[in-house]
């Protein structure tokens, strides 16, 4: 994917976060879909592009709540440093972690943005990040395991094999 | 990603998250307004191009149903057009028959044509006279444009047969208004002709021709058409004059019988009113002899 299909893709994301999210919403938690990708694209193209790549997220996003700004870019690019980081010591297929790694990426995420968007207020620090960011992390783990799911399930033919009758099952 | 050395690429993502989170912080240490103000002028800049796009795309789609809406109206009010100029041509019929008629009170019995029958060699209709009226052989039949025929036989009270003019052994005693002259108004089967017409007497391209009332069973100044071509040749005997007639045979609709001779035919200063606009229109310079010929 060249540079410029992925910034379009991004933007792409951003509007799908803003059109769709909202539909998904259960008891005010919405799944962070920018995250599922920017973990995605980061756990392929390795910490560089993930840390660019979450500024970048980061920033467009900071635009929407401009009192905050430079909170969400600081934090995506950390994170998209340190998937990028830690990636290449999985062993195992990313598909089937996606949703772990997301999670802990949400997680991670909402750490340094809550710190940095209270200035470093625990108090406030605290009941937020268990209402919002633990809540918000589940909910997108889960999307990004079914995501994960469905693309291992069609790389492995899945789909097309049980239309053909099931000929490729083992 | 593997073929480039494992040093390199450690040092390239340090140093882009080195300047990643020194222009986060850097951001994050503005002061609020100052925040909000930049933040406001880049999301503008983004999406500008976008609400450029999106502005486009709707007066595009406003300017589609715009289109469609006036070409609706258009389309209504060709419609509306064209039954006003339906309805105008049906007024000025009524009012030319109307005018007509009024003008020949008594002497003219309206007819409805039932059969029209027109070929090369047969040229007749069969007619019935609205009231009753005395029918009889050799009655001119005309119309509102001129002269149409005359009644070749009576089959009953109210009907008749009626001789069109356009009947190959139909032959009419006419005048060119202007000169005089006069000639046998004849149908050769494609067009009329004024035969008998010497070579040397004055007949121009457009001049009026009526019935001249010679013979005695038709009455002289019913319009018969104008001059549409003619040739004279010094070695012929006589002319070779087309004859334009102002009648549509194939569209006889109604039609008047003359029961007797009087006042109601037309003068020739009135002739022009007799004919329709499309021939009076083409007529040259008028030289009709006013009150030559007075009832």
């Amino acid at each position: 994917m060249t540079g410029l299909r992925l910034w379009l893709a991004l933007l792409l994301v951003l509007l799908v976060q803003a059109a769709l999210a909202p539909y998904l919403e259960i008891r005010g938690v919405r799944p962070d879909l920018t995250m599922i990708v920017l973990v995605l694209v980061t756990l392929r193209r390795g910490p560089t592009t993930g840390t660019v790549m979450g500024f970048g997220i980061g920033l467009l996003q900071d635009l929407l709540a401009p009192q905050f700004l430079g909170a969400n870019a600081l934090a995506k690019c950390l994170v998209g440093w340190g998937v990028g980081r830690v990636s290449g010591a999985f062993v195992l297929d990313a598909h089937r972690l996606l949703g772990a790694v997301t999670a802990v990426a949400i997680l991670t995420h909402d750490v340094i943005y809550i710190l940095a968007a209270t200035r470093l207020d625990l108090l406030r620090f605290v009941p937020l990040y268990f209402t919002h960011a633990v809540p918000t992390a589940l909910y997108t783990a889960v999307v990004a395991w079914s995501v994960g799911w469905i693309a291992v399930a069609l790389e492995a033919g899945v789909f097309t094999s049980s239309r053909r009758g099931g000929g490729d099952h083992g | 990603m593997s073929e480039r050395p494992q040093g390199i690429e450690r040092n390239l993502d340090k140093l882009a998250l080195i300047c990643c989170v020194a222009l986060s912080l850097w951001m994050m240490s503005w002061p609020a307004s100052v925040r909000l103000e930049r933040a406001t002028a880049w999301a503008h800049r983004i999406v500008a191009p976008v609400e450029w796009g999106a502005r486009v795309v709707e007066r595009t789609l406003q300017m589609q149903r715009e289109n469609d809406e006036l070409r609706a109206r258009l389309a209504a009010v060709r419609l509306d057009a064209m039954q006003i100029e339906t309805e105008r041509e049906r007024i000025e019929t009524l009012q030319q028959r109307a005018g007509f008629y009024q003008r020949s009170r008594g002497h003219l019995i309206p007819a409805v044509v039932l059969e029209l029958g027109i070929s090369r060699l047969l040229a007749d209709a069969t007619i019935r006279t609205v009231g009753d009226a005395e029918l009889r052989a050799w009655m001119p039949v005309v119309s509102e444009a001129g002269l149409v025929g005359r009644i070749a036989q009576v089959m009953g009270p109210r009907t008749a047969r009626v001789q069109l003019l356009p009947y190959e052994d139909s032959a009419i005693s006419a005048e060119v208004v202007r000169s005089g002259v006069t000639g046998i108004l004849r149908f050769d089967g494609r067009r009329f002709v004024l035969d008998q017409v010497p070579t040397g007497e004055d007949v121009h391209e457009g001049d009026l021709v009526i019935t001249s009332g010679l013979g005695g069973t038709v009455p002289r100044g019913l319009p018969l058409g104008r001059v549409r071509q003619q040739r004279a040749r010094a070695e012929d005997l006589f002319q070779e004059i087309e004859i334009e007639s102002p009648v549509r045979f194939s569209a006889l609709r109604h039609v008047y019988v003359i029961t007797r001779p009087g006042p109601w035919y037309l003068r020739d200063d009135d002739l022009s009113t007799f004919v329709p606009d499309s021939l009076a229109l083409r007529r040259p310079s008028a030289t009709t002899t006013a009150g030559e010929s007075s009832p």
